[in-house]
């Protein structure tokens, strides 16, 4: 009974030596993947080469893989069909380099590649300041090189609810200034908080848009 | 006088309350504003606009176009040789027509504002009944 207790045991403890090494790997490959972001990392070619079902139980992603006609046509109209099931890219958000290429020279593409620009969110143009103060002057939060940006917003706001007041409104929900390089916008976000922004025009196109500046 | 006809011009715009015009120091030079703006609040008002748009330029920001957004109203600050142009209006307002007129409005405003200037016993004073 004992004896064949034993081999059984130490079976099941090689068994579950060998699951463990193996989930082990497995937690492995997967926390690989996870850092490097499944959908973003690798391509679906890479996704299959680790997993060893891949190919039998995902026959349905080869297309994602498609050729550039497809993004031709989601690129050039805006066709619902095609274009639903993806994330449509910001209308601020600038145009990548290797789109505008591949459009050009028609080249064949993985489309996965393609979309990695528009699955991010919309990168903040890196000369473009935001400063969000309290309704009372206080720094929430600033981003941006321009240190000046709190100070300036604050003494704007102020000064531009004075000006409404003046004229006979109770208060001044936005300021905008627009210079020929140069845009400052100081807006109320909510009745506690001030959003100071300001940066080059080309970036704060909808800004000036909003504002009826354009 | 000239300014205040050429300040009338705005007020074609459906919408358009009224216009003012700020010297760049802040100075009231000439307005066309109902009466029910009093004229020592205008004077004010008037200096707020020069300190806010002197900020902008304190940090780079030579200013050309404003807007003021008070939520009924707004106020169109467009810069000219002579300072700036400031037109009330409200929220409702066709911008792009108002943008339009009052760049030609300031681009008649300076050789009239400098005529003005110039005879000390002229009245840079206006306002509409």
């Amino acid at each position: 009974m004992v004896k064949s207790m034993k081999p059984a045991h130490a079976k099941i403890g090689g068994t579950s030596q060998h699951e463990r090494e193996g989930s082990g790997h497995v937690s492995a490959t997967r926390e690989r993947v996870g850092s490097e972001g499944t959908p973003r990392g690798g391509s679906t070619a890479d996704a299959k080469r680790r997993s060893p079902r891949g190919e039998s139980e995902r026959p349905s992603e080869e297309p994602r893989t498609g050729v550039v006609r497809k993004v031709k046509l989601a690129a050039s109209r805006p066709a619902p069909s095609t274009a639903a099931p993806r994330r449509a890219a910001p209308k601020t958000a600038p145009p990548t380099a290797h789109s505008k290429s591949d459009e050009d020279t028609g080249a064949w593409r993985c489309l996965e590649w393609g979309e990695r620009p528009s699955q991010r969110p919309p990168k903040r143009h890196a000369s473009v300041s935001v400063a969000q103060l309290s309704t009372s002057g206080q720094l929430i939060r600033q981003d941006g090189p321009d240190a000046w940006l709190p100070e300036a917003g604050d003494f704007v706001h102020r000064m531009a609810l004075l000006v409404a007041q003046g004229l006979g409104f109770d208060r001044c929900r936005a300021v905008c200034l627009r210079g020929p390089n140069a845009v400052l916008s100081v807006s109320e976000a909510g009745a506690t908080k001030v959003v100071a922004v300001t940066g080059p025009v080309p970036p704060m196109a909808n800004v000036l848009r909003r504002a009826g500046l354009e | 006088m000239i300014a205040q006809r050429l300040l009338k011009i705005l007020e074609d715009i459906k919408g358009v309350t009224g216009s003012f015009v700020v010297a760049s120091n802040g100075a009231l030079l000439v307005h066309s504003m109902p009466a029910a703006f009093a004229s020592d609040e205008l004077e004010l008002t008037a200096r707020r606009i020069a300190r806010i748009i002197q900020c902008g330029g304190a940090n780079g920001l030579s200013t050309e176009d404003g807007l003021f957004d008070f939520g009924d109203g707004k106020l169109l600050v467009r810069e000219f040789i002579r300072g700036y142009l400031c037109v009330l209006c409200s929220a409702s307002v066709n911008m792009r027509s108002l943008r339009l007129t009052a760049r030609l409005v300031a681009r008649s405003m300076p050789a009239e504002l400098k005529t003005l200037e110039q005879s000390p016993s002229s009245q840079l004073w206006g306002s509409t009944p």
